[in-house]
């Protein structure tokens, strides 16, 4: 039909939920938290240090979040704390669409 | 409302655990709506009246929130007044409860503990009250922990929320050793005795901490010269003790410069031990405001949504608005919240989403989950309705005004998961629970995909998804399957692409088609707006009959549903479509092109 069509040709691309993570973390961990936002594909943001607490605020996708609690959890002997709340939709990077859509066929070839 | 001045309706926030339940089931205690105290995961396995439902009281953490009525008499003045609590819960994932509940309310606690003191979810809370302008006290809880500080919490206060605080009492004694409180408006020390620290008791201040005292009444007093003349002067002669300076005039000075959100009076003790939880309530009448204090807007539908200001006066038409509806063993209930006039048994009244009369069948007034009925309420009361059908977030009036209140800022669900019966049977009551829940809860989406016939169910976050899954096993009977949890994608283009587009008539004879072409080009979506397509019709000729463009402008829509690359969304793009052959084609060409069907 015209719009599928139209819409291969129009460079179609995957976007993803972005997360705004605010983490605060006793100070002796910033270092393991900001490296595990970083494996998160997390862009870090800005970080605030006071009173021993060091409050780190980033950007990362949703999907990398997952589990996430429980990661900080054993990473800051459970000091640290987080909440995050919706920030913004943008393209997934080149490897992860791929991989998306490869899942995508996959299952719905399954469907026969 | 009989005496509108002496009511509040407040919310309680805080960080999840900090103790708002416990405090909740506190002061329902000593209003005496209650006359035992079941702890949250109590050993006597009844649980906090509050959290009336089973997984709240097994998990030990509130879901959803419940509004409670209650009658206080000051113990100063004797006044007769009355509150309506909010309970909210106090994970991220259920902020949706607590902004609905902040919405209607006028004034909050902020619970905040006595070790941790400001927490990142005091935080978030923080900037949700300050969203809605909610005037706060700070209540500084399980003072009776080991490590706690209240007077420190105070200076956090400051340091990361940025309140000025202005302390109402020191602690007598801390940790174990808590006895009560030095109230420094009275210069009296309180102590809590009694079995469930029923008696509270007035004595004169410890020899030991009158010092301390003075220090902090000094404090008091140079707060709030900052908004008062008077108290100013006082000062500055130095007459800071207290029968230099008139009570009523300190108490109306800070209450003032609560409500307008300049200062945070901070109460502190014990729910767990029921230490300060009477002193607290107090609090709550003289510093916290009335439904009068606070201005409350409408938008009128009639006047292209212009900001109407409403009159908390039980003689002004009806202005009400749903924030919360319950299923539970009663039956569908309401919450609603009175903004002006008189809600009445028996009236009709007219749902501002729909245009819809519906007529008031029972009104209560709730009390946790029981209820006592009533017949009216009046301006700026919180009471629910039974059989009212509408979505969460509606506006009711006489059907004279078309006011709508400013809607509440509801997020979009950002994860999915496909879920399945496990047993064919159940098909029926998980329809149903999905059906309910729904309409509880405006971020709690369900959608069964077209061509896969598969159930998702989308919310906030996993716990939230969870505790939905768990609720439908457990007041449904109904065991799901789950598939993984998967974000939800969108799908856009990045370039403009040319379409061609044959629209044949379904019923038409012969000829009954039309050859169209167009552009597919990408658009901006601004942040979380809802506006991700535009359609664009450029077609000018007579070729084309004009009855076929609405139908092409649908057909695109259902294809935006969901994308050719992973099946979800389709956002940002914009599709004109421009007569057949469009203008850079050859004319000669058109009626070849025409004249194959
Ligand atoms: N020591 C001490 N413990 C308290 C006090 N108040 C509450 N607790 C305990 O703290 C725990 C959490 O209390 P809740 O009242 O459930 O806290 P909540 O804020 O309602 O929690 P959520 O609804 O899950 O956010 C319970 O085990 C309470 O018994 C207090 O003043 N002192
Ligand atoms: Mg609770």
């Amino acid at each position: 039909m015209a719009f599928r069509e139209a819409f291969a040709k129009a460079g179609a691309q995957i976007l993803e939920p972005i997360m705004k993570v605010e983490i605060a973390t006793p100070t002796e961990f910033q270092g393991n938290v900001v490296g595990n936002v970083s494996q998160r594909r997390g862009t870090i943001t800005g970080t605030n240090e006071e009173l021993g607490t060091t409050t780190i605020t980033a950007e990362v996708p949703l999907s990398e979040m997952f589990g996430y609690a429980t990661d900080l959890r054993s990473m800051t002997q459970g000091k640290a704390e987080f909440t995050m709340e919706f920030c913004k939709y943008s393209p997934v990077p080149r490897n992860i669409q791929e991989e998306l859509i490869k899942k995508y066929g996959d299952k719905v070839n399954q469907r026969g | 409302m009989k005496n509108i001045e002496k009511h509040r309706n407040i919310g309680i926030s805080a960080h999840i655990d900090s103790g708002k339940t416990t405090l909740t089931e506190r002061i329902l205690y000593f209003t005496k709506r209650i006359h035992a105290i079941h702890e949250v995961r109590g050993k006597d396995g009844v649980g906090a009246t509050m959290d009336s439902m089973e997984l709240e009281r097994e998990r030990g953490i509130t879901i959803q929130s419940a509004a409670t009525f209650a009658n206080w008499t000051h113990t100063k003045s004797g006044e007769q007044d009355s509150i309506n609590i909010i309970d909210t819960p106090g994970h991220v994932d259920f902020t949706i409860e607590v902004e609905r509940s902040l919405r209607v309310l006028d004034g909050a606690i902020l619970v905040l503990t006595g070790v941790e003191g400001v927490q990142s979810q005091s935080i978030t809370v923080d900037r949700q009250m300050k969203r809605y302008h909610v005037p706060r006290v700070v209540f500084v809880n399980k003072c009776d922990r080991s490590g706690a500080n209240p007077l420190r919490v105070a200076v956090m206060l400051k340091e990361k929320l940025n309140h000025k605080p202005c302390v109402m009492q020191i602690p007598i004694g801390l940790e174990d050793q808590l006895k009560g409180v030095v109230d420094l408006v009275e210069m009296k020390a309180y102590y809590f005795e009694g079995a469930n620290g029923d008696d509270m008791i007035e004595k004169e201040i410890p020899a030991e901490l009158v010092d301390q005292a003075n220090e902090y009444r000094t404090q008091l007093i140079d707060c709030c010269a900052d908004y008062s003349d008077e108290i100013m002067e006082k000062a500055m002669e130095g007459q800071y003790g207290v029968d230099d300076i008139d009570k009523a005039l300190i108490k109306k000075t800070i209450r003032e410069a609560t409500i307008r959100l300049e200062i945070t009076p901070v109460f502190m003790g014990s729910a767990h031990k029921n230490i300060g939880v009477q002193k607290l309530l107090d609090g709550v009448i003289d510093y916290l405001p009335c439904p009068t204090d606070v201005e409350n807007k409408a938008l009128d539908l009639d006047n292209n949504e212009a900001e109407v200001i409403l009159k908390s006066d039980d003689n002004e038409p009806l202005v009400c608005y749903a924030f919360k509806l319950v299923n539970d063993r009663y039956g569908q209930l309401t919450y609603v919240r009175v903004y002006q006039g008189t809600l009445k048994k028996g009236d009709m009244i007219t749902n501002m989403a729909t245009g819809k009369k519906v007529s008031v069948g029972r009104l209560v007034r709730m009390h946790a989950d029981e209820m006592v009925d009533i017949t009216e309420a009046g301006a700026g009361d919180i009471v629910a309705l039974f059989g009212i059908d509408c979505a969460s977030g509606t506006t009711f009036t006489d059907g004279k005004n078309h006011y709508n209140m400013t809607s509440m800022h509801v997020p979009n669900p950002v994860i999915e998961l496909v879920i399945e019966a496990k047993n064919r049977d159940d098909l029926d009551n998980m329809s149903k629970a999905l059906n309910r829940f729904t309409k509880e809860d405006p971020t709690f989406q369900v959608e069964v995909n077209k061509e896969s016939g598969e159930t998702i169910i989308k919310g906030m976050g996993e716990l939230h998804l969870d505790v939905y899954i768990e609720r439908m096993r457990r007041e449904y009977k109904v065991d799901v399957q789950t598939g993984a949890p998967q974000v939800a994608y969108r799908e856009t283009i990045t370039r403009e692409a040319k379409f061609e587009y044959t629209h044949k008539k379904q019923t038409g004879g012969s000829g009954q088609f039309a050859k169209m072409s167009g552009v597919m080009r990408p658009m901006p979506v601004e942040g979380d707006s809802d506006k991700v397509y535009n359609f664009v019709n450029s077609v000018v000729g007579g070729r084309i009959p004009k009855e076929y463009i609405p139908s092409c402008d649908k057909g695109f829509q259902s294809c935006m549903e969901a994308g050719s690359l992973i099946g979800f969304p389709v956002v940002g793009i914009e599709m004109e479509v421009q007569e057949w052959p469009s203008a850079k084609l050859s004319p000669r060409l058109a009626p070849r092109f025409s004249n194959r069907s």
